[in-house]
């Protein structure tokens, strides 16, 4: 039951805002404008959320022995029942560890994922995490939603970029979700949240329908609502988000739902999220260029399953969702203005459990993918015979995935070293200068 | 003591249940404050045991989910214990989806009605034995011969300790996680219960908070094959509770005490107010009757920094809507309600628990919550009947006068905006006669959906 008010959020969120003061001005300049402005490139940004702590270890896994440590014969002691043989490996094998030479291979659930890796637009990262990995799923959500690692809760990583790059009447980001991810949680910035688009209409009394009139005293007393010389604190927060909402329901009704053909054929809740996202990214004038989805169940303490099982199908959905997804987005003619990228709060433990599951874990690999990309395999899968308590080492900081992101796609250079202080700035190369 | 009078018992009314009509809040003003906590806090017995369900029918959980959103709507003498048992399933979340079994759910259900008041060692233990939890948690796969974490962890960060005490300072390490799961393990699920087996059951020695004044170690555990609890210095839920913060003070009530003020009243406490109101609580050997009288005692409880300072979640905006209105009906669709709003009922969205606070009105939440006030206004069927005639007050001859009668029942008539207010007046466009029909059902019924979609209804 965490608590988000915005009064816990001003206090929390004072050191960043002060933070931020000087900077802001600058990154505004080179970043997004509205969208009337014209601007060379127009980025949009996918982030995808894997929640449960998904297993990088089943989703990458190392086909041989070749190289200085033996991977392959170190999983197969680990993961006895759960390890997915090489025999099923051959069709999603991919590059071979950048450093190590160990074969690797995507889990056979994923022949869609490879299919995008062979054309070039999937940057495998490996070895992403933090140091001190926290293995409470609520604290290493809110770091990796959060973008810093120690301190409480001050923002969301995305949210403090909408903060510093857009007002508060305008509506840039999507959540499509029932609840806000934290990812979002910002001062003044509006992100909608909602599972369909279908759903943002004002509902009316069938019966007796009364519309234009109720709708001029909604806006009228949310006019009121939203003005902080009439009202204040809570009250004032929820007066004036409704009032911005109030006035996007038009805008958003115009919207032609169900978009997407490739991603409309793909079952399950993440497709049916992605569906929505391209939705409205086809709908451009709206101006909305940031999104959010999750799928979870990735919290495979038990029946994890091998080649088959609850892991498998839930990285077959990521797979198939996400092709289909891209394949929307070519179609559409974005592909070039389209960056995804994958996450999950930690990975699980190397040694299965007894209940053929994994515990939490530490360090795991993430998914770029985008026509910008540099495709391939990116860091070297952690050494099975050096582990922390049993858990993968990490040797990327999640955090240089936003600052290159932030800096090489959202176009805002130098802006991530005070969107996200105290966090290691070097540029990682899945992305070009 | 504060001045007892109507703001401050429909404040209590609201906090403590899901509000209440006119009438009620006028009773209860006109007793005393220790009388009325009393009176809430005490009721007469209940044996409330849910609607016969049986095992994996998604149609008895839809039965279950009604039974349970009727009671907390109408119940007036246990609406302490149908508020806690909320606050329970948000503490101890369990999620049907991975539970499959709407049994074990509402067997849980009825625990958290039974034992949501009474000790907490009762309920930690109930919980840990609970087949839901069982299930949810992992609980009946974790065993000597392979250890499984997930509860282990979870009982410590989210139902006993947190994940660090005020200053920052973790309460448990990594090596605490696989002790105390060592110390879990063993348990069957048999018929209702989870019940212990040997063949299961580490019996080594483990050590519990390595190297601290409180430090535990020897073969701890919970209960023996026969039922039998540990003794205090060897079961873990006592060991847990004798866990200190950093500067020394008993960390679980400060952690229980904590999430009930800010659940009740507003977030982030002073550390000296939740050590007042966990004095009596641990005086009393953790009674969380105990932990309520204090909080709904206490003069900040009716503070103007608790008033207004906390968004109602889904369950408490509708029912309080419903009681306030007084609308009738068999109340089926209100969990279908709470889910287009974001709170479905045995559904929290993790083991964490539902967001609060602002989350709850993220854009989809909030264009659900729209749609409810307007269902409410239009309810004309059996399943919710709003009466608009009611509303009016009698030989009312201005639209001001029906306006106000309905802040008046919403207790929002001094929070809401003069021009907030002026724009629900001018929505009944002059009209004045409020015995028409028509005037009746449109305006009256249009006025209220406007006042149930302002900002003031979805805060208390």
């Amino acid at each position: 039951m965490p608590r988000i008010d915005r009064r816990r959020f001003l206090q929390t969120g004072m050191a960043t805002a002060a933070a931020l003061t000087t900077p802001i001005a600058f990154p505004r300049a080179f970043g997004p404008r509205p969208a009337h402005a014209a601007r060379p490139m127009d980025p949009i940004f996918v982030f995808v959320q894997c929640e449960g702590g998904n297993d990088g270890l089943n989703m990458v896994i190392p086909t041989d022995d070749v190289g200085p440590v033996p991977q392959r014969s170190l999983y197969d002691a680990a993961r006895p029942n759960i390890g997915v043989p090489t025999s099923a490996l051959a069709a999603t094998q991919i590059d071979n560890d950048p450093e190590k030479g160990t074969g690797l291979a995507l889990h056979p659930s994923m022949p869609e994922m490879k299919g995008l890796y062979d054309q070039g637009k999937v940057a495998v990262l490996n070895g992403i995490g933090y140091p001190g990995q926290n293995l409470s799923h609520f604290r290493s959500e809110d770091f990796w939603l959060g973008g810093k690692i120690s301190g409480p809760f001050s923002g969301g990583w995305l949210g403090n970029y909408l903060d510093a790059n857009y007002t508060s009447s305008e509506m840039v980001a999507l959540d499509a979700a029932k609840t806000m991810s934290p990812a979002f949680y910002a001062e003044t910035a509006n992100v909608l949240a909602v599972k369909k688009i279908s759903q943002f209409v004002l509902p009316e009394d069938n019966l007796y329908p009364d519309t234009v009139a109720k709708r001029a005293a909604l806006n009228a007393a949310y006019a009121a609502e939203s003005d902080p010389a009439l009202t204040d604190g809570l009250q004032l927060s929820v007066g004036t988000s409704g009032n911005v909402l109030l006035g996007k329901i038009d805008e958003f009704a115009a919207v032609d739902t169900r978009w997407g053909a490739n991603v409309d054929n793909v079952s399950g809740k993440l497709a049916d999220r992605l569906l929505e996202i391209a939705s409205v990214i086809r709908h451009d004038t709206l101006g909305v260029r940031y999104f959010h989805c999750k799928l979870g169940g990735f919290d495979t303490h038990t029946a994890q399953g091998s080649l088959t099982g609850r892991q498998p199908n839930l990285l077959a959905s990521v797979s198939q969702s996400l092709a289909a997804f891209w394949q929307d987005m070519v179609d559409l003619g974005v592909q070039d203005r389209v960056l995804i990228v994958t996450m999950s709060e930690f990975g699980r433990r190397v040694a299965e459990n007894g209940g053929l599951g994994t515990d939490h874990g530490a360090a795991s690999c993430l998914f770029a993918i985008g026509n910008t990309v540099q495709g391939g395999v990116h860091g070297t899968v952690p050494a099975l015979d050096d582990l922390d308590r049993g858990n993968l080492k990490f040797h990327t900081d999640f955090r240089q995935v936003y600052a290159t992101v932030i800096d090489r796609w959202l176009q805002s250079p130098g802006a991530h070293t005070a969107l996200l202080p105290d966090a290691p700035h070097a540029m990682l190369d899945f992305l070009p200068a | 003591m504060v001045d007892w009078n109507k703001g401050n018992a429909a404040h209590l009314l609201s906090r403590a249940g899901f509000g209440g009509k006119p009438q009620e809040v006028a009773r209860y003003a006109k007793r005393t404050q220790i009388a009325c906590v009393a009176i809430l806090l005490r009721p007469k017995p209940s044996r409330a045991k849910g609607p016969g369900v049986d095992d994996k029918d998604k149609d008895s959980l839809i039965k279950l989910s009604q039974w349970w959103a009727k009671r907390m709507a109408t119940q007036s003498s246990r609406r302490v214990h149908e508020k806690m048992a909320l606050f329970w399933h948000d503490h101890f979340a369990t999620q049907y989806s991975v539970v499959k079994n709407v049994r074990q759910m509402s067997l849980q259900n009825r625990t958290f009605r039974e034992f949501g008041l009474g000790s907490f060692h009762n309920l930690c233990y109930e919980m840990t034995r609970g087949p839901a939890m069982l299930t949810f948690l992992d609980g009946k796969d974790n065993k000597a011969s392979n250890l499984n974490e997930n509860y282990g962890r979870e009982i410590m960060e989210l139902f006993v300790l947190g994940e660090a005490d005020h200053n920052g300072v973790g309460n448990y390490t990594q090596s605490d996680v696989e002790e105390i799961s060592r110390a879990l393990t063993g348990y069957r699920i048999d018929g209702d219960l989870g019940v212990l087996r040997n063949s299961r059951f580490d019996n080594g020695d483990k050590t519990l908070f390595a190297g601290t004044s409180y430090e535990a170690i020897g073969n701890l555990g919970v209960e023996d094959p026969s039922g039998n609890l540990f003794p205090a210095g060897t079961n873990v839920i006592d060991i847990l509770f004798t866990h200190r913060d950093s500067d020394g003070a008993l960390t679980m009530p400060r952690f229980l005490g904590r999430k009930l003020w800010e659940y009740f009243a507003y977030p982030d406490p002073d550390i000296a107010l939740i050590d007042e109101i966990t004095a009596n609580f641990i005086a009393g050997g953790f009674i969380i009757e105990d932990l309520l009288r204090s909080i709904f005692m206490h003069d900040e409880f009716y503070s103007d920094a608790a008033k207004s300072s906390s968004v109602r979640n889904p369950v408490e905006y509708a029912i309080s809507s419903i009681r306030a209105l007084e609308a009738r009906g068999n109340l089926k669709e209100l969990p279908f309600q709470f889910d287009e709003m974001g709170m479905t009922l045995f559904e929290p969205p993790s083991v964490n628990g539902w967001p609060e606070g602002l989350p709850w009105l993220s854009s989809g939440q909030f264009l659900a919550r729209l749609g409810f006030a307007q269902a409410c206004a239009s309810g004309r069927t059996s399943t919710l009947k709003l009466i608009p005639k009611k509303l009016v007050p009698k030989n009312a001859t201005t639209a001001s006068e029906v306006v106000d009668g309905i802040l008046h029942r919403l207790q929002i008539q001094d929070s809401i905006p003069s021009d907030a207010r002026q724009a629900l007046i001018d929505y009944f466009d002059g009209e004045t006669d409020f015995k028409d029909p028509t005037v009746l059902e449109t305006k009256v019924r249009g006025a209220v959906a406007l006042a149930l979609q302002l900002p003031e209804v979805q805060v208390h």
